[in-house]
């Protein structure tokens, strides 16, 4: 009998796909179906929160930007990464990105835990021209940046987009979206305090790009390097036993 | 062997011939059967060894007989790492950074962990070999803003300077003479005419001897009156060629109108107490700092 369903299948070119289909489904199945019931594929730890609006632009602009060709967000468990980065990455870390930016190709370091490790002055010097602070560097310079406007008549619709794939933006964060995206810029102002009061007092507030007449994609992109693995509080962060 | 066995008779074929072309129905290489069952032999002890069977045990999969985790491997990883260096640290952390340095191996290993905290944490400004950068200063050479020896350097990097979010940073800021109209243009070349005497010895004219006046009123205060500077206010010596911003004219007109504020981050809450001191002997190492503080 399986002689024959052989001798089938070999004639039957529609019937040897449906096969190998089968085959093919139960090989991916078996590795990714119970990565959905085991309890710690994603942590649950404390601080995790949506991006804000200024941060989800800045993150838009990292991936237009292509930044993910040499900058990796995924922090190995090994020693050697530990000591030079920080913590390990959670997947719980990754849980509001769309898309995720892991990866193991770093020409630069990675960026997991970039946030809060240089100040906005930095950043913007840096981004500006690296050669400013690494004389060694091979970075492309990026001072179009801070010239150039950030365009975000769009930022609910982007909110609503990342909303419907399950990142957990209330409807009040949608509605002022365009106000807290200017919020974050304003350091002292009722706006960032609303802003603050919507996202957590972990949200970096500063005029980020040193220019008080424009939002620039330079403010956004800063924003976003400024929170990169700052949300989990590792004092107090227990890894589940295992 | 195939060959012999073909020249005595002609194979067994699978039955089926398209356009002359016949299968021979051989068997499986032996070799390849052998590894295919000891694949799946291995596989059987593989996984009661390690984690492997979903939906068993309590995280929700059957964690293995060897209860192997890459978090737990990495955990042995750097304790293993500490165990190794344990003496040493222990010593670094219980004696004072002058001790440290009188004990050659121990300054040694203070050096070089010390660098490996100045490649994570300082050389993004300092550069990888600590030469500095525009308003950044340069750890090779003899010449210090706040101070070179060991309370001053280890203040400096645990409180950072103008890090305002530490309140006991180190502050005094250069105010801008020009944008803030203590001076005016003209006034502005004479001190600089005046700072180029004090600096690179440049002969003395109608110029520089207006600007000495407008110095000694405004400028000596910090930088005192021959310029050598005061380091417990950070204001760097203008009597030599050693630049922060840059020591040409135009440079120098910038730096009086504008003013500077060079800032440091404060590493007090970024790194450990025995980290500072590893720092503090590796940027010590970087200049012959022991002759020059005997002076």
């Amino acid at each position: 009998m399986f002689n024959k369903l052989h001798k089938k299948a070999e004639k039957n070119s529609i019937l040897l796909l449906v096969f190998v289909l089968i085959t093919i489904s139960i090989g991916g199945l078996v590795e990714i179906v119970p990565l959905f019931f085991i309890n710690n594929t994603i942590e649950k730890v404390d601080g995790m929160r949506p991006y804000t609006p200024l941060e989800q632009m800045g993150r838009n602009i990292y991936i237009r930007e292509g930044c993910y060709g040499c900058h990796s967000q995924m922090i190995r468990p090994f020693r050697d990464e530990t000591e030079r980065y920080g913590h390990y990455s959670l997947a719980a870390e990754s849980m509001y990105d769309h898309p995720f930016q892991w990866g193991s190709k770093r020409t630069g370091p990675d960026l997991a835990r970039v946030g809060g490790r240089y100040s906005n002055e930095w950043h913007l010097e840096h981004l500006i021209n690296p050669r400013t602070y690494v004389p060694e560097s091979i970075m492309p310079a990026y001072p179009f940046l801070a010239k150039k406007e950030l365009k975000a008549d769009d930022i609910e619709e982007h909110l609503k987009a990342l909303r419907m794939v399950g990142v957990p933006y209330t409807d009040e964060q949608i509605a002022n979206a365009k106000q807290d995206l200017l919020a974050q810029t304003m350091p002292d102002s009722a706006e960032a305090e609303f802003l603050i009061k919507r996202y957590g007092n972990k949200v970096p507030v500063a005029n980020f790009d040193n220019n008080e007449e424009k939002l620039t994609e330079m403010d956004a992109l800063i924003a976003y390097l400024q929170m990169l693995g700052t949300l989990v509080d590792f004092q107090t962060y227990k890894p589940m036993p295992r | 062997m195939v060959k012999k066995k073909q020249d005595n008779k002609q194979p067994e074929t699978m039955g089926h011939e398209w356009d002359g072309i016949k299968e021979y129905n051989n068997p499986i290489p032996l070799w390849w059967k052998t590894t295919f069952i000891a694949c799946i032999v291995y596989s059987v002890g593989y996984m009661i060894y390690y984690p492997s069977i979903p939906f068993a045990g309590k995280d929700g999969f059957f964690a293995g007989i060897a209860g192997w985790s890459q978090f737990k491997e990495l955990k042995d990883e750097i304790a293993t790492g500490k165990e190794q260096t344990k003496n040493l640290d222990e010593k670094i952390s219980k004696l004072t950074i002058e001790q440290i340095e009188t004990d050659p191996e121990l300054k040694e290993y203070a050096i070089a962990t010390g660098k490996s905290r100045f490649a994570v944490n300082c050389s993004q400004c300092h550069g990888l070999g600590a030469n500095g950068n525009k308003g950044v200063a340069n750890l090779l050479d003899d010449e210090w803003i706040w101070g070179s020896d060991i309370q001053n350097i280890k203040y400096t990097i645990t409180n950072g300077v103008r890090d305002y979010t530490n309140d006991d940073t180190r502050s005094g800021e250069m105010a801008a003479y020009g944008l803030d109209e203590i001076l005016d243009k003209k006034e502005i070349k004479d001190v600089v005419r005046y700072v180029q005497v004090l600096a690179y010895n440049a002969s003395e004219n109608a110029s520089s001897d207006r600007g000495k006046v407008i110095y000694e009123e405004n400028c000596a205060v910090c930088h005192a009156d021959a310029g050598e500077g005061n380091q417990e206010l950070g204001a760097p010596a203008l009597n030599n060629q050693v630049w922060l911003y840059g020591g040409d004219r135009k440079t120098l007109i910038e730096t009086i109108t504008e003013g500077r504020s060079a800032k440091m981050t404060s590493f007090k809450e970024l790194l450990t107490e025995d980290d500072i001191k590893r720092l503090v002997v590796y940027v010590r190492s970087l200049s012959d700092i022991e002759e020059t503080s005997t002076n």
